[in-house]
């Protein structure tokens, strides 16, 4: 029996505070993976041209698309880490598994934000590289009006967090059975390379993919996001359930 | 079989991603930063951040004017923009209205005696002419051939410049001098896809603008009453007669 009364929430709180010291590599690694797809950018991410007797155009696109897919990438081993790593550092604290998720919901959500904010804004650190390098060049497209940009910042957030949710459901999935490290890649590949084979499309991926991507309102990509992360932690939890106590 | 590169994609994706995964593990795992130097790290690279935000506003407001080309915008029936703009120049040229057109962008003009009553149009080195050779005959025969070099207005000018010929009369020849090819590159900066889905844009925005402004070029020809026009094989096939 301990004399110390605790709550789940406060306990919570202490594990989130300790993890985001403990993971603070983390974020090298996400200013790695930016600066990369700021590299990758540079020269532009698309090409096109046309030619006439007396004219050649070329015209190079600029996008920082590279460092949101690269970051989305970072979101999800970060997520898929977290959920293999951190029960045997939550032991470290008198806890349960509840508070050990609410802390990695927690440091999750702080992830996303840094890594969503610091995406868009290299998109225009992009821009501002790219005007500097070509100097006087021809451009156009080249202006983000703030209130754009502030919502691809939240979209870019957003997105973070489902992917980063996604990784962490599969790595506790992966805790349950080596297994799932194969069966899930191989079920997902599987399944599409069998529906591309039957019916030409691979329509089960770009429906899904399409649910989120296409959304063109605020609120309902937000409400969309929020519910497939929630659902994603409520696997979580349900999953872990079934796990010992230490492996 | 397009379709099948899909799940080639997703599963070298994933690799990746896995090969990542690993390495990031291993990494983070050996590698132990202090707290204060990473955090020292993430300051200066989120105040070069914010620094570029601020230079990109500066740099943004005060740069070029956006002149944006027509971009595609899908409409109904397929039509679009661009397709408007160029029936409406076209329907201007071929009914002799397009001095008046506002929508044309004049190159070009040039202004000869010619009391002849033949013609010969040519290229200069008989290089093939693409463009459109309009002929309107003016009401009476006052010994002048006018010559005007148009193209359509899309509001891409200055993104797109155009490269037009001279025009020259040595004795009974009008020769297109068309001039060495120029170079032109352009940068189109697109929004990252995560506010571009929001804009109305499309989640691709990239390559939605046309940037066919080197076509739709026409040598505007008004000549005197009765002189007949020649070709040769340069200019055959662009020669069109204006019926006003």
């Amino acid at each position: 029996m301990s004399l110390t009364e605790t709550s789940v929430p406060a306990v919570a709180w202490k594990q989130y505070r300790f993890k985001t010291k403990i993971y603070a590599a983390n974020l090298i690694t996400l200013l790695a993976a930016q600066l990369l797809g700021l590299l990758l950018s540079l020269r532009g991410v698309g090409f096109s041209g046309y030619s006439t007797e007396t004219v050649t155009y070329q015209i190079t696109y600029i996008s920082g698309d590279i460092i949101v897919v690269i970051t989305l990438i970072w979101a999800f081993v970060v997520g898929y880490n977290l959920a293999g790593n951190s029960f045997k550092q939550d032991f470290v604290f008198v806890s349960n598994r509840l508070s050990s998720h609410f802390s990695n919901i927690a440091y999750l959500l702080t992830s996303a934000v840094i890594a969503g904010v610091t995406a868009s804004l290299g998109g225009i650190l992009l821009r501002v590289l790219v005007l500097l390098a070509y100097g006087g060049q021809n451009h156009f497209g080249l202006f983000i009006p703030p209130l754009d940009l502030a919502g691809g910042i939240f979209a870019a957030i957003l997105y973070a967090l489902l992917v980063s949710a996604g990784g962490y459901l599969f790595g506790m999935l992966v805790q349950l059975s080596r297994a799932f490290i194969v069966l899930v890649p191989g079920l997902l590949i599987g399944a599409l390379y069998m529906e591309v084979k039957t019916t030409g499309q691979a329509r089960l991926l770009l429906d899904a993919i399409n649910f989120f991507v296409q959304e063109s309102s605020y609120f309902l990509f937000f409400v969309k996001v929020f519910l497939a992360v929630v659902l994603g932690f409520a696997l979580v939890i349900f999953f872990s359930q079934r796990m010992e106590v230490r492996k | 079989m397009r379709s099948l590169y899909l799940p080639v994609v997703l599963f070298i994706l994933l690799l990746i991603v896995l090969l990542i995964a690993a390495g990031f593990k291993t990494w983070t795992g050996r590698v132990r930063l202090s707290f204060r130097r990473v955090w020292q790290v993430t300051g200066v690279y989120l105040a070069l951040l914010l620094a570029s935000l601020a230079v990109f506003y500066a740099l943004a407001a005060s740069g070029k004017a956006e002149t944006l080309p027509v971009p595609k915008v899908p409409g109904e029936g397929g039509e679009n923009e661009y397709d408007r703009i160029l029936g409406d120049y076209y329907d201007a040229l071929f009914e002799g209205r397009i001095e008046e057109y506002q929508g044309a962008e004049l190159l070009g003009k040039w202004d000869f005696n010619y009391p002849g009553r033949r013609l010969l149009v040519r290229t200069a080195e008989e290089r093939p002419y693409y463009g459109i050779i309009a002929v309107e005959e003016k009401a009476a025969d006052d010994g002048r051939v006018e010559a005007k070099y148009y193209t359509v207005s899309l509001g891409g000018g200055d993104l797109f410049p155009v490269n037009p010929p001279e025009v020259k009369l040595a004795g009974e020849v009008l020769e297109i001098a068309l001039p060495q090819r120029k170079e032109f590159m352009t940068l189109c900066f697109c929004q990252d896809f995560t506010s571009a889905q929001f804009t109305g844009k499309g989640l691709a925005n990239i390559g939605n603008y046309h940037i066919y402004y080197g076509d739709h070029q026409v040598l505007y020809l008004k000549i005197p009453r009765g002189l007949e026009i020649d070709t040769d094989a340069s200019t055959e096939h662009s020669v069109t007669f204006i019926e006003r």
